[in-house]
């Protein structure tokens, strides 16, 4: 049989004729469905298609419907890499390039980040990168956690500013361990990608098909999971898991913000688990969150006498259709991006949310996170 | 198209820089223009 190079580029064809079919029947109907609701909420709100010429009515600003769905591919792609939505960098970029800056914004993310997780979603799925034993305790911690934070708003953690700020120096400290990490390990065992995983470039016991990726269950109970990846295995907690879904899914519901930034680095330092292992478990979870983010927004936040804040639905839907192919296009991708530039871009990512809070928290930013 | 192939793949590892960079250009061009 012959043997796929771990470094290598090459790729059988049929994976690649599979790749173009998942493509063209998969991703781009969703996509064609996204842009399709663009314009058709543009027309049906404003009787015009906003743009570079006119501006979006209530962002108040003039963007080009192309740079839209520009961000949303790029930023769909390169968090999705990291196994996280496209929020934390499509908000700074809105905000301040874009100069949609004012409390409509949030929301009009909401609509980006619940949708373009999904491109990765099926990708990664299909990809092998999938498996829902491991993602199922996180993400039942996720959906409980989003149901009831709300509550903690009021109570708890009635004074906000003060979690964020301790929030954005941990998640700084951790930007910069996971940087350091990064470059550790590359100089330590040099240059690796996700492809050394496949069954066929390791010892892997089993009968599996050694050309194709897989995250295998080797136990389950109900307090721990075993998954086995190329050579590797690791056992996780159920209850740690959940705890974990649970903490974070209370704390982004409670404060509105988005969860993936603060479990993907949690993952990545707690259970040491490959950024090309932990997106089984991650990128669920962002879907997870995001559905809970829309039920709170919708019927949660005015049980609070809190008047929801209508979306550019434009806006969203535009960049969410760049999202979704941008996601996906991550997960095409990834097992062949080195691990210390996906561990690089991680802490830069983290660190840049760390920022991010620590600056909205002492109001040196022109809007809030 | 088997070219365009071989070529996304020999491209990929430098994909992230290369978005990256894509969009800062973008992000300048769009300051220049609309601010």
């Amino acid at each position: 049989m012959r043997r796929r190079s771990v470094h290598g580029n090459e790729r059988p064809r049929e994976a690649g004729l599979s790749t173009i079919g998942e493509l063209f029947g998969q991703q781009l109907p969703i996509v064609a469905a996204l842009l399709v609701a663009g314009f058709a909420t543009a027309f049906w709100q404003y009787g015009y298609i906003p743009g570079g010429e006119r501006p979006f009515p209530l962002a108040g600003v003039r963007v080009p419907v192309w740079h839209l769905i520009w961000m949303g591919v790029w930023t769909g792609y390169t968090m999705a890499l990291v196994g996280q939505a496209a929020g934390i960098f499509a908000l700074p970029y809105s905000t301040s390039v874009l100069q949609f800056s004012n409390a409509h914004v949030t929301p009009t993310m909401l609509v980006l980040t619940l949708f373009n997780p999904v491109g990765a979603l099926l990708g990664f799925r299909r990809g092998g990168q999938w498996n829902l034993d491991l993602a199922a305790a996180v993400c039942a911690g996720g959906f409980v956690g989003g149901i009831i934070g709300p509550f903690f708003r009021a109570t708890v953690l009635a004074n906000p500013e003060a979690f964020r700020a301790t929030l954005g120096v941990a998640l700084a400290l951790f930007g910069l361990q996971l940087c350091y990490r990064a470059l550790r390990d590359y100089r330590r065992f040099g240059r690796r990608v996700g492809l050394r995983f496949l069954p066929s470039a390791g010892e892997t016991p089993g009968d599996f098909n050694p050309e194709k990726f897989a995250i295998h269950t080797t136990f389950r109970s109900f307090t721990r999971v075993g998954v086995r990846f190329g050579s590797e295995e690791r056992e996780l907690a159920n209850g740690w898991l959940f705890v974990l879904g649970l903490g974070v899914g209370i704390f982004s519901s409670a404060l509105g913000v988005g969860g993936g930034f603060l479990l993907v680095p949690i993952f990545a330092i707690v259970w040491r688990l490959p950024i090309y292992i932990m997106v089984a478990a991650t990128i669920p979870y962002t879907v997870v969150l995001s559905l809970v983010g829309i039920i709170t927004f919708i019927f949660v936040l005015p049980m609070f006498a809190i008047a929801a804040i209508e979306p550019e639905w434009s806006w969203g839907f535009f960049s969410a259709a760049g999202g979704v192919f941008g996601s996906w296009w991550a997960s095409k991708t990834q097992l062949r991006v080195p691990e210390h530039f996906l561990g690089v871009m991680l802490g830069g990512v983290t660190g840049l949310a760390g920022l991010l809070y620590v600056l909205s928290a002492t109001g040196m930013l022109p809007f809030r996170i | 198209m088997n070219w365009i192939r071989d070529f996304h793949e020999r491209l990929i590892p430098y994909l992230p820089f290369i978005i990256l960079a894509c969009a800062a250009i973008t992000a300048v061009w769009h300051i220049e223009f609309y601010w």
